[in-house]
């Protein structure tokens, strides 16, 4: 038996008493920041400056940023227009393996394009990339890491979007899966910088096609909107005494939206962001963020989407948004989830069975020239003859 | 060319029939009791019956059941774009080999991903004109297919285009055929000839429709 | 049609193929047409031209069958359209023929593609130097079965206008002609059987006619209700119909019993009277029945002869009865010449030999039977056959049983006598000439051939004798079951029309191979046209729709040459 469910069992007890008292504690703490929300929901003038005043201080501060709305806005979702253009890509890879055969890394982007309102039949694009040998395979480090993998693969999608999204008809919606920044793995510090530039010119490529971004984070666990009200809370008296320094517990901050998000549809207001890295690509490629509520009457489902700053600076844009994102998770049914993200996942999708005929594909290629092909390894060997046997 | 519609490519094959998979937006093409055949080289080709025709359901299809307003452009993706399988089941029937029809069994059946096109009358008179109609025994052996129907689907396309390649008498020699392969049988055979009768009571309303229009 | 014509078209004849049978059973057919277009009696044959052998049989039963019994039960007219019905009816119910295998042939030439071959091998099958011999094996599985054809016809039974081949009718499907051999017909006796108004006499007409026509026999009839010789009016129709000697008045001699007969209302060419002294005891014991005699009978008739020899009838005739004198005592006693007295010295019982006496009046009383014929018909009759001339002898008024009896069994023993004796002398090697076989034809047989009478009339001996003595009979009946089974299953040749008694039928059927099947038949013949042909003189039974006795029958036989049915080759009337 893998696990010893005995003594798991021994330490339940104590791990639901552990959980109740974080909720207790989540609750009590929810509470004190809704006071916070409610008294500092509209002089948005002072808690900008409350907010300057603080990065002043620390700069690797992080939390969400008013922008012309009050914190507590709920704005009901609108009409979409008759036509609209819409375009989503995902991205996925193959990662190198050294208990393959060979090593090969491929990243494949799908992406759907809907003409919605015009009847016609939805466009698909598809395009698989084997990585350069030379790239896949590294001097110092032998394969490239996963993490170099899903940054590649990002920024390809990102760039993919903003090629296949040139032509569209206006008004144009270009949407990708998760947040619109990419990943940074710490260790290649190097080649992000190198990859971020790149997709500076894609996020100005978006623009100059007038293309609207955005990212759409489906299960959003971000707190920067709580960082904002634990900012403002310490400078006032009247809440220090319950906002120490170290927060006693994790609130998300869905939970805050949870009670002004209540209409299907709605929208909170648009926030920026304030972070070390928030400035990089220029004002205009700032993030910004809006919580909406995707779900019905009986199920509320709260998702952010984040668009770059020079989409957030008109209403009209946000509001076409919103109708757009409304829309397309209606398509899903009882799992609002925009139907073209999950379209483009679809295609973008890398089965195993594509994988193993990949691979083959390399191996018959080495073998015809004579090109030395390892076998896998035992490890791997004894993971297939596991999955086979438990078909 | 309008002469020849592929339909799908193969997907699975056995000595006694073969299942070719094709896209929601082909699948007008095919229909039930249609004559396929599948080119495998210059000289060799097989033909079949389309006996069983299966859209099968997906995560993404069960969802989008659940929509209360279907998009019309999810409603074209789907069929136009997604993989949702189209399964299309193919009766073995027989072969044509350097230009000579035989109602055997192929000898080898076809291979992944060959291409399955419509039949041509020409090709429908041709195959089902050769010999004394043995391919019928192919259709009559399996009883888990719905026999009758199957019968009864191929000989209304079989007349038709036996009729208008002047051979008006195919039809009977073919009920013929099936009346003494399940003479034994009773209970299919009436069923069978029930199901034929269908054929030739659509064809009165129709000639009588036509009559009366002018 | 030319001939490249009909090599190209199939022959269209085929009926059905066998499925099974056996050699002492009959063969079982599948009928590949429907059951309405085959009857019961049809002549077939079956196997292919390219068959070792062909096998000719007779259709003797015909059964609905059903491939499943579903199918014959279920109204598939209701549930299915009518040419799915059709369709379906015709793979699934089907007619099966029971076939007698009777004869079986080996194929000559083909007739299309070797005539000259077929002619040649067709003449020796008619000369029996090739003869259909009887079935001793069967047809292979799935041999064709066929109508017969004309040749097939002409084959079995002979051609008309060849040798001794004379048409006695035509089948019932297709008509082709069916022939008799006339010589084998009289080489044993031969009966002619049908109840009352089936056509028996006509047909009889039209086999005497064409023995007369053919020339090669005398023929003797007995004509008891003068129907053969003159012309007369047919009592269902009406018509007149031609007697023989209207048609060959110098081939045909009409006698009349009786110094004074008339046959309606015209003179015979001459006329008969019995001597008295021809006359036998035997005789007198045929006629039993009608005088109703008793068993003393023979007993006195044998003192009689004892005492008078040949003339013991004219004796017994003078002598009186109950003719009493007074004798020496004073009693009274027989007369002399009275039968009492005769029977006294002779010691029979005198009142049987009274009874006698009285019962013989009617014999007394006949005027036909005289002391001294004015002249010797009896000896003109033999010289008129002996000149290829033939005897109708017409009965005249006297048509009682008893005239009837007396008469023709007295002349047939006469005659008889006279055929024996030159027969010996024939084949004694004294240089005689040899007889002209003779037929004589007689009505109402079972009254002279039945098992008690059998044995005495000259008419058994000559149905037993066969051919022995060149005399054959030709006997017309009603009710063949009265006839003696002996003397029945003698017969060589039997014709027969539709018999509605069963006994009847049996006894037509006695001694035959297939009698089983034969009855059946026979039962069902359509009274006044078909008539069912057995026996030894027959190559097989079969029935035919019997030659019409008309004047196209007469055109026919008398004027051969421009006939319209007169046939030129073997070929006329196939169906090609």
């Amino acid at each position: 038996m893998p696990v010893n469910l005995v003594e798991i069992q021994k330490s339940l007890s104590s791990f639901a008493d552990q959980a109740k008292t974080h909720f207790e504690q989540e609750a009590i703490y929810l509470r004190e920041l809704e006071q916070v929300l409610t008294s500092y929901a509209d002089p948005l003038d002072q808690i900008r400056s409350v907010v300057g005043r603080e990065v002043d201080t620390n700069a690797r501060l992080r939390c969400a940023v008013p922008t012309d709305e009050a914190i507590n806005t709920a704005i009901p979702v609108g009409q979409l227009p008759e036509r609209v253009a819409l375009l989503a890509a995902d991205g996925s890879q193959i990662n190198p393996s050294r208990h393959a055969r060979v090593p090969f890394c491929v990243i494949n982007i799908g992406a759907v394009e809907m003409l919605r309102g015009s009847g016609q039949m939805p466009k698909v694009y598809q395009e698989s990339q084997l990585l350069d040998y030379d790239r896949t395979t590294l001097p110092d480090t032998g394969l490239i890491s996963e993490g170099r993998v899903a940054l590649a693969r990002d920024l390809a999608e990102r760039q993919k979007l903003a090629d296949w999204s040139a032509e569209l008809p206006q008004p144009a919606i270009a949407m990708i899966d998760g947040p619109l920044e990419l990943y940074r793995d710490v260790q290649q510090a190097t080649e992000f910088e190198r990859i971020a530039w790149q997709f500076q010119a894609v996020l100005e490529q978006f623009r100059r096609n007038n293309v609207f971004l955005l990212g759409y984070v489906d299960k959003p666990g971000s707190d920067l909107l709580v960082s904002l009200l634990e900012v403002i809370a310490r400078q006032d008296k009247a809440f220090q005494s319950s906002f120490p320094k170290d927060r006693p517990v994790r609130v998300v901050d869905t939970a805050l939206f949870k009670d002004i998000l209540t209409a299907p549809g709605d929208r909170s207001a648009v926030f920026s962001v304030s972070s070390p890295t928030s400035g990089k690509f220029g004002n205009d490629q700032q993030v910004h963020f809006f919580f909406m509520n995707v779900g019905s009457e009986d199920f509320q489902h709260l998702a952010r989407v984040e668009v770059p700053a020079w989409v957030a600076g008109d209403k009209a844009n946000i509001a076409l948004i919103q109708a757009a994102l409304w829309d397309q998770t209606r398509i899903m049914g009882t799992k609002p989830y925009p139907y073209l993200l999950h379209r483009s996942h679809e295609v973008a999708v890398v089965s195993l069975d594509e994988h193993r005929r990949v691979e083959e594909m390399i191996v018959s290629e080495f073998l015809r020239h004579h090109i030395p092909v390892g076998s896998p390894s035992q490890k791997q060997a004894v993971k297939d003859l596991m999955q086979d046997g438990g078909k | 060319m309008a002469d020849h519609i592929e339909i799908g490519r193969l997907l699975r094959s056995e000595t006694t029939g073969f299942v070719f998979g094709c896209k929601l937006d082909q699948i007008d093409s095919p229909s039930f009791g249609a004559l396929v055949r599948v080119r495998m080289d210059d000289h060799y080709q097989i033909f079949g019956l389309i006996y069983d025709i299966q859209v099968q359901d997906d995560g993404l299809v069960r969802q989008l059941i659940t929509s209360d307003t279907l998009a019309n452009e999810a409603w074209l993706d789907t069929r136009g774009n997604r993989t949702v399988p189209v399964e299309i089941g193919v009766l073995a029937l027989g072969y044509m080999l350097d230009g000579q029809v035989s109602h055997l069994l192929p000898p080898r059946p076809p291979l992944s991903l060959d291409e399955i096109f419509l039949c041509t009358p020409a090709e429908i008179a041709a195959f089902t004109g050769a010999g004394r109609m043995g391919y019928l025994r192919h259709v009559l052996r399996d009883q888990d297919k719905p026999v009758e129907e199957l019968l009864a689907a191929h000989l209304k396309q079989a007349r038709d285009v036996q009729s208008a390649a002047g051979n008006p008498a195919w039809f009977e020699a073919a009920l013929e055929e099936v009346i003494a392969l399940l003479k034994d049988d009773y209970p299919t055979l009436m069923r069978v000839l029930g199901a034929v009768d269908e054929l030739e009571l659509a064809r009165d309303r129709q000639s009588e429709l036509n009559g009366r229009l002018g | 049609m030319t001939d490249q014509q009909r090599s190209n078209t199939p022959k269209t004849d085929q009926i059905g193929i066998i499925t099974g049978g056996s050699l002492k059973n009959n063969l079982q057919a599948r009928l590949t047409v429907p059951s309405h277009e085959v009857q019961e009696g049809a002549f077939v044959v079956a196997g292919g031209e390219k068959d070792r052998w062909l096998f000719y049989g007779l259709i003797t039963d015909l059964r609905l069958e059903a491939h499943d019994p579903r199918y014959a039960q279920e109204d598939l007219g209701r549930r299915l359209s009518p040419r799915l019905a059709g369709l379906l009816r015709a793979q699934t119910l089907y007619t099966s023929a029971e076939i007698t295998n009777t004869l079986m042939m080996e194929p000559g030439p083909d007739p299309l593609e070797d005539p000259e071959g077929y002619e040649t091998w067709f003449q020796s099958v008619l000369t029996e130097s090739v003869p259909p011999q009887p079935a001793k094996t069967v047809p292979l599985h799935h041999a064709p079965v066929r109508l017969a054809r004309a040749e097939d016809i002409a084959l079995i039974f002979g051609k008309e206008g060849e040798k001794a081949f004379f048409r006695l009718g035509d089948t019932l499907e297709q008509g082709h002609p069916v022939c008799v051999n006339l010589d084998r017909l009289v080489q044993r006796s031969a009966g002619i059987f049908g109840a009352t108004g089936t056509g028996k006499s006509f047909l009889t007409r039209v086999i005497l006619a064409g023995l007369i026509q053919h020339d090669k026999t005398a023929v003797l009839i007995f004509d008891m209700h003068n129907e053969y010789g003159p012309d007369d009016i047919a009592s269902d129709t009406g018509l007149h119909v031609p007697g023989l000697k209207g048609k060959f008045p110098t081939k045909v001699r009409m006698v009349g019993l009786g110094r004074n007969a008339t046959i309606r209302g015209a003179r015979p060419d001459y006329t008969l009277e019995v001597a008295e002294a021809d006359i036998t005891p035997e005789d007198v014991l045929l006629l039993a029945q009608e005088l109703n005699l008793r068993d003393t009978t023979a007993t006195t008739l044998d003192a009689l002869r004892a005492s008078f020899h040949g003339t013991w009838f004219s004796e017994f005739k003078k002598m009186r009865t109950n003719a009493f004198v007074p004798g020496d005592d004073g009693k009274l006693e027989p007369a002399p010449d009275s039968v009492q007295a005769w029977a006294e010295s002779v010691g029979v019982h005198g009142s049987a030999a009274e009874a006698l006496h009285s019962k013989l009046r009617r014999l007394f009383n006949a005027p036909y039977i005289v002391e001294q014929p004015a002249a010797n018909a009896l000896q003109q009759m033999i010289d008129n056959l002996d000149n290829g001339q033939h005897v109708v002898l017409s009965f005249g008024d006297y048509e009682t049983d008893l005239d009837y009896l007396f008469v023709s069994n007295l002349l047939t023993r006469r005659i008889r006598e006279v055929w024996e004796k030159r027969t010996n002398d024939f084949r004694g090697g004294k240089g005689a000439p040899e007889p002209r076989p003779l037929v004589i034809a007689v009505e109402e047989a079972h009254k002279l051939l039945n098992r008690e009478m059998a044995s005495q009339t000259s008419f058994s001996t000559i149905a037993r004798e066969m051919r022995k003595y060149y005399v054959t009979l030709l006997i017309i009946d009603q009710r063949p079951s009265q006839i003696y089974d002996e003397v029945m299953s003698q017969l060589g040749t039997r014709i027969t029309g539709w018999l509605g008694d069963s006994d009847d039928i049996a006894a037509v059927l006695t001694g035959l191979a297939s009698r089983d099947a034969l009855r059946g038949m026979l039962a069902r013949l359509q009274p006044k046209e078909e008539v069912l042909m057995l026996g030894w003189g027959v190559p097989m039974p079969i029935v035919i729709r019997s030659r019409r006795y008309d004047n196209v029958f007469w055109e026919e036989l008398l004027q051969p040459k421009t006939s319209s049915r007169k046939t030129n080759t073997v070929f006329d009337g196939l169906d090609f």
